[in-house]
């Protein structure tokens, strides 16, 4: 592959200019108070805190924009949304799901007291299926757990790994709760990215979720929601994205894989097992004949500001941003970021929303913009956090 | 159906004068807290209330009716909804109605549509529960792609009922795509439709819904998609009889829009999946060469590097590597300038070809 990921032009790129001052007080505003249409996303409030917090670290100023009073309270915050089992009755078979959730099913705040640590709210069989704790919830919440400058020392990850694997279906695909049955693949990333932060797969059955994501690339070599659904491309970084959590294995080709030093026989043929199912050559081509000048989602739909990242970081994910034309895509993301309120709309003209305005930052960070640091793209979190998960947390520090 | 207004919130009514509300306990200072309205608050209270006694009656249904409007992505709500028509043992066919008029007022909620298929799980489990393999009822088991019945098992009187079933629900769906003729989630539902219910008679039309759908709008990459979906699952694989058909039908709309994508991924996916090569339809892309507008057609250009390039792998020829390079420098320059990187990166990549000397 004649491409490199870390291109980053050193010179200020001509043409409209990126608002950041705008921007950063765009999340900050959202951070403290988000307006009333968000309440239609209430259950998914800690995937809105992601942005916001994300948004800010992209923009370079989370310790600045965010106090430490603020980020101690938040991990708290966060904290009180985590379901763990409760000590009394930690039975094998029991039904509730572990993970984060939200405050919106009605679980009393837990307070840090006398020296206890807050250690989330604890559910049993015998406490309600609505207070269930949500895949999406739980990723997003560690990545915020990072970023407010958690270790994660207080993350109920054995639970977590066995409501995995309640959650995963039998055809390798995973649902979000047992309360909302969407098998698509939005959570198998989701169970990626777990797995992933959490430094254990043991949660996941990997040859079923490779096949699920095999089944799932279409005829026009992008990935859909679930097989013989249309190619797309937030549910294309999803399929990627697992699959670099995973490894990369599935992009490598078989029949040049070398065995990797200390591995076992029986471990490099379970390895070449799973390389090489993913056409990249399509893959790479689907991607980029998204672009129209930012980039579409589907074959012949609206150019829209989320898929510069979804899109965008798909093709990271496999080695070629560097074919994206990056000035068309800047020139689209230019447009749609709001000039008086700053962040960014779904369309040219739009009012700006968090999740675009997030994947706006998150697609410039892609293509090197000044004042944005860089992004790991599998994760989707800057690469200095990246850094602190690998050095300051307790699942992957030394 | 238009819900009934009524001037009264429900909470101020006699029936919930014995609930108390549980108020969302958010901390001392919490992250990205939302805005809010006091109906928001007040109506949670009291789902939290019930939710948090279980209760199975209809005041708690009625409720649920209440904050899926308010917010349809709740993600425990369709659940204790789903429990009580089953507790209460609800008509379903209101159900129906109900999620009928929510279509239309949240056509992208994945939450409604999942609904509709898990009452319809339960009409089709109902109709003759010992025949019925597969369950919907309960959200744990396998959402099964295989069918419910197998259709030509089922006597007469049992045939039309399931074909009256899925007539309406594929009638229902018509509806919903004649306002977004892309919705993903209305697609995604009609495949569960056509493959839950079994190889019935409704696959033989669906073939004919995806032309009529394509004479109006041939970028519908949708619907090009359910053709391919139709095509390959249908009638039990692809036979040499449909690539052929299917090829002759994607070419024809390629004379008619040579720069629309969705025929060409499809003729390269079809020829891909019958085992043909690319190279078969070399004539016919050089033929569109000579069409004004076809010249221009990225695509065109695109799908005869691509031949020429696997002619010149498997030929070794240095002739087809030159006319690979010159379609390669067309899109870059003249056609798909956009891509010029791709394309440019595509020409070294000819370079690497080890050709006859």
């Amino acid at each position: 592959m004649a491409t490199t990921q870390e291109t980053q032009p050193t010179t200020q790129p001509s043409g409209p200019t990126f608002q950041r001052e705008k921007h950063i007080q765009y999340f900050k505003r959202n951070l403290q108070m988000l307006p009333e249409p968000y309440t239609s996303q209430d259950t998914f409030r800690m995937t809105l805190g992601l942005f916001a917090i994300g948004g800010l670290e992209l923009l370079g100023v989370l310790e600045e924009a965010i106090s430490e009073a603020n980020r101690k309270a938040w991990i708290e915050w966060i904290y009180s949304q985590q379901r763990i089992p409760s000590k009394d009755s930690p039975s094998e078979d029991d039904d509730a799901l572990y993970g984060f959730g939200g405050p919106f099913s009605g679980l009393a705040f837990q307070e840090p007291t006398d020296g206890q640590q807050n250690l989330g709210c604890e559910c049993n069989s015998h406490t309600s299926p609505y207070d269930t704790a949500h895949l999406t919830m739980t990723y997003t919440a560690l990545l915020s757990l990072i970023m407010l400058g958690d270790d994660l020392s207080r993350v109920a990850k054995e639970p977590i790994l066995k409501s995995l694997r309640k959650l995963q279906q039998p055809n390798g695909c995973f649902i979000p709760c047992i309360t909302d049955y969407e098998p698509d693949m939005r959570f198998v990333y989701c169970a990626a990215a777990v797995s992933y932060i959490l430094n254990d797969w043991s949660g996941v059955d990997r040859p079923a979720l490779l096949n699920f994501i095999r089944e799932s690339q279409t005829y026009e070599h992008g990935f859909a929601q679930s097989p013989r659904h249309e190619a797309h491309g937030g549910t294309t970084y999803c399929a990627i994205a697992s699959l670099g959590l995973m490894g990369g294995d599935a992009f490598l080709d078989q029949r040049t894989m070398v065995r990797q030093e200390g591995e076992t026989d029986s471990e490099f043929e379970e390895r070449r097992a799973r390389a090489g199912f993913v056409d990249l050559e399509g893959t790479r081509r689907w991607c980029l004949q998204r672009q129209t000048t930012g980039f579409q989602g589907r074959i012949d739909k609206p150019t829209d500001t989320c898929y510069s990242f979804w899109i965008g970081g798909a093709i990271t994910a496999i080695g070629s941003f560097d074919l994206v034309n990056f000035e068309c895509n800047r020139g689209f993301l230019m447009e749609t970021q709001h000039k008086a309120f700053g962040g960014f709309g779904k369309w040219v003209n739009t009012y700006p929303d968090i999740l675009h305005s997030y994947m706006g930052i998150a697609s410039l960070a892609l293509m090197g913009e000044p004042g944005i640091r860089p992004l790991e793209p599998l994760l989707n979190i800057s690469k200095r956090m990246q850094e602190r998960l690998y050095n300051e947390t307790v699942f992957w520090k030394k | 159906m238009a819900e009934q207004k009524d001037d009264v919130p429900f909470y101020q009514k006699p029936e919930w004068a014995d609930v108390v509300p549980i108020p969302q306990d958010d901390g001392p200072n919490p992250l990205v807290p939302i805005a809010y309205t006091q109906e928001y608050s007040t109506t949670m209270g009291y789902f939290r209330a019930m939710c948090r006694a279980q209760e199975k009656s209809e005041r708690a249904l009625d409720l649920t009716k209440i904050v899926i409007e308010l917010i349809p992505s709740h993600f425990t709500v369709w659940y204790y909804r789903q429990q009580l028509l089953k507790e209460l043992n609800k008509d379903l066919k209101t159900e129906l109605e109900w999620i009928e008029w929510m279509v239309e007022e949240h056509p992208k909620s994945y939450q409604i549509w999942h609904h509709r298929q898990v009452i319809v799980g339960r009409i089709a489990q109902s109709l003759f529960p010992s025949t019925t393999t597969t369950s919907s009822s309960t959200p744990s088991t396998a959402q099964s792609a295989e069918a419910a019945f197998v259709f030509d098992d089922l006597s007469e009187s049992q045939k039309t009922t399931v074909q009256d079933l899925v007539k309406s629900e594929l009638e229902f769906i018509a509806e919903a795509l004649k306002d977004d003729t892309k919705n993903y989630h209305a697609w995604s539902y009609r495949q569960w439709v056509l493959a839950h219910f079994g190889q019935g008679p409704w696959w033989t039309g669906e073939l004919a819904y995806t032309e009529e759908l394509l004479e109006k709008d041939m970028r519908n990459n949708s619907a090009w998609n359910q053709r391919y979906f139709v095509v390959t699952n249908g009638f039990g694989g692809l036979t040499e009889e449909d690539v052929q058909r299917e090829v002759q039908f994607a070419k024809s709309r390629i004379e008619k829009t040579p720069s629309n994508e969705s025929p060409w991924v499809y003729l390269t996916g079809i020829l891909r999946k019958g085992n043909h090569s690319v190279t078969e339809i070399k004539e016919f892309c050089e033929g569109l060469l000579s069409v004004p507008r076809a010249n221009f057609s990225p695509f065109v250009h695109a799908t005869l590097l691509d031949i020429y390039e696997v002619e010149a792998k498997e030929q070794r020829s240095a002739a087809s590597v030159e006319k690979a390079k010159e379609e390669a420098i067309m899109l870059a320059e003249k056609v798909d300038s956009i891509r010029s990187k791709y394309w440019n990166w595509r020409k070294t990549q000819l370079l690497k070809i080890d050709v006859a000397a």
